[in-house]
């Protein structure tokens, strides 16, 4: 990503009025994300959607029609500008060489895939989006499409998986950018105001981080993905209701992570006061497709105690008491406020505001539920999909981000980590720990 | 003071459609009281939103046992437990 301090040079005409779009808040923290993951020599804030395709997909037919899909070539050349006392803004590079943008492989083996395509990075100077199109050695065939999240949310990345499907409609006439809601300053600022308030009104210096400084140098992004079969699922769904989850399904996601990490932390002998987590909450309209670039996300903030994680109920209970208490506080509305409020100053200034009270850390871990994909992308290309993963990034610190997610009514878990934040034998306890609590409320003998 | 509640669960459960229309959803989206929320991609948070609403504006906390995902499911059938969760307040009276 470029910082840049003045307009981009005119080589070409680059301003195509249409394409021309402030960033939202949310945009500018997921840019703040990805300068705080590239100062760790990590590869930056991508996401990525996988797509497993059947059997009798043709991707060599595919791969040319991606290159000349109208929606990805426009894509690639969105760019950021950072005008000195401006909001900064997305624009077209009209002109912007576009190499490719599609890569074929074949007889890829697992390690391979991890390693070129689930760590595949993107910078905004050269396209913001990639498509790897994979043959494995087992015979599957997928597509991933990679994503810098600055300019995409998981349902943009829905959306932009939507608008190539060659069998689609493309954007269904839904609006490249969102609709933001005009906020008068005054009242922005006020809600800020707030929003700080009640952030730094308790302490973040002591919150639980996986991070180890001195460990081996960071192999890459390590992804795992947990499979649960539909009659597993409804048992998670059963325990999550059993142990009090009943606003959603999220709470119970969640204290079973929290809880499940905790015996890392116990094996490391360690003990931390607390567990910091926030959980991104989108803020797009519902009841439509909706935009495809940028991110309209808000999020709400758990803050787990020991006598909160005494057991899988009481640490539900926590966290229902936590976020209705935030919701009734209209927080995460009051939070896009203060994200908008600072797209004003630099990245830099907003990253100290962030490490300073965190010593660097962000969160305990990164969580996000994203739910269940309401029968979409079902096909693609005219072959059935049959199975969708979202992969998220893993800022680090922390170095660990577990998503939950479901296709097909069938809960899915994806766990991203740097070895830095979580060794590859403490990911496996973390795993079956996570496996028990979500079945049985308990941990594994 | 008690809030008052309209014992009209047609009623209640357009005034939920009608917040919903105005906090939830797109502009241009309608929904009707038996229209599953998850069809419209109406998600967890946002019944949360809902059943705050009902705490704000009717004064009846939906006990335990009422929120139920059958009954988080549509407008109709939130209004129809929201009804009940208050007609047993007020029969314990």
């Amino acid at each position: 990503m470029r910082a840049c301090s003045v307009a981009p040079p005119v080589t070409h005409p680059v301003f195509t009025p249409f394409l021309t779009h402030p960033i939202t808040g949310a945009d500018n923290f997921q840019l703040l994300l990805d300068r705080h993951m590239r100062k760790q020599g990590q590869q930056g804030n991508v996401v990525r959607l996988e797509l497993r395709l059947a059997p009798s997909a043709d991707l060599d037919q595919l791969s040319g029609r991606l290159m000349r899909n109208e929606i990805y070539r426009m894509v690639r050349r969105v760019r950021l500008a950072r005008p000195i006392g401006r909001v900064p803004y997305w624009y077209q590079d009209v002109g912007a060489d576009l190499p490719g943008g599609v890569e074929l492989h074949t007889a890829m083996d697992r390690a391979a895939f991890e390693a070129t395509v689930l760590n595949r990075d993107l910078s905004l100077e050269t396209g913001a989006a990639f498509i790897d199109l994979v043959a494995c050695v087992d015979g599957s065939k997928r597509i991933v499409i990679s994503a810098h999240h600055a300019l995409f949310d998981q349902r943009g990345m829905v959306n932009l998986a939507k608008a190539l499907d060659p069998e689609g409609n493309g954007l269904n006439g839904e609006a490249l950018f969102p609709e933001v809601p005009s906020v008068p300053r005054s009242r922005r600022l006020k809600h800020a105001v707030q929003v700080m308030y009640h952030m730094l009104g308790s302490p973040f210096w002591y919150l639980a981080r996986l991070w180890v400084k001195g460990r081996p140098p960071l192999t890459g992004l390590r992804t795992r993905v947990l499979r649960f079969s539909l009659n597993d699922t409804q048992l998670v769904d059963r325990q999550a209701w059993a142990q009090g989850a009943r606003l959603g399904r999220s709470h119970f996601h969640l204290a079973a992570t929290t809880m499940a990490l905790r015996t890392v932390f116990a094996q490391r002998r360690e003990h931390h006061p607390y567990f910091w987590v926030s959980m991104p909450l989108s803020r797009r309209p519902r009841g439509v497709r909706g935009h495809l670039m940028s991110n309209q996300l808000s999020f709400v903030f758990v803050r787990m105690h020991d006598k909160d994680l005494a057991s899988v109920a009481t640490s539900v209970a926590s966290i229902n008491g936590q976020i209705k208490e935030q919701i009734a506080a209209e927080l995460p509305a009051k939070y896009v406020s203060l994200l908008e409020v600072l797209r004003h100053i630099p990245l830099w200034w907003f990253s100290a505001m962030v490490n300073l009270p965190m010593r660097g850390a962000y969160a305990s871990f990164a969580f996000s539920d994203i739910g269940e994909d309401q029968d979409e992308l079902r096909t693609f290309a005219g072959v059935d999909v049959l199975e969708v993963l979202n992969y998220p990034p893993a800022p680090c610190p922390p170095g660990l981000t577990i998503t939950f997610m479901r296709h097909a009514g069938e809960l899915k878990v994806v766990l991203a980590s740097v070895e830095e934040a979580i060794s590859a034998q403490e990911m496996g306890l973390f795993e079956r720990q996570l496996n028990a609590l979500l079945r049985t409320g308990e941990y594994a003998g | 003071m008690e809030k008052t509640m309209s014992g009209n669960e047609q009623e209640l459960a357009e005034e939920l459609c009608a917040y919903l229309r105005s906090h939830v959803l797109a502009r241009q989206v309608s929904i009707d009281p038996d229209q599953p929320f998850a069809q419209l991609g109406i998600d967890s948070m946002s019944i949360i939103e809902l059943v705050l609403y009902i705490e704000r504006k009717h004064g009846v906390a939906l006990p335990d046992n009422a929120l139920h995902p059958e009954n988080l499911r549509t407008a109709r059938a939130l209004a129809r437990c929201t009804l009940a969760a208050r007609a047993e307040v007020v029969g314990s009276r």
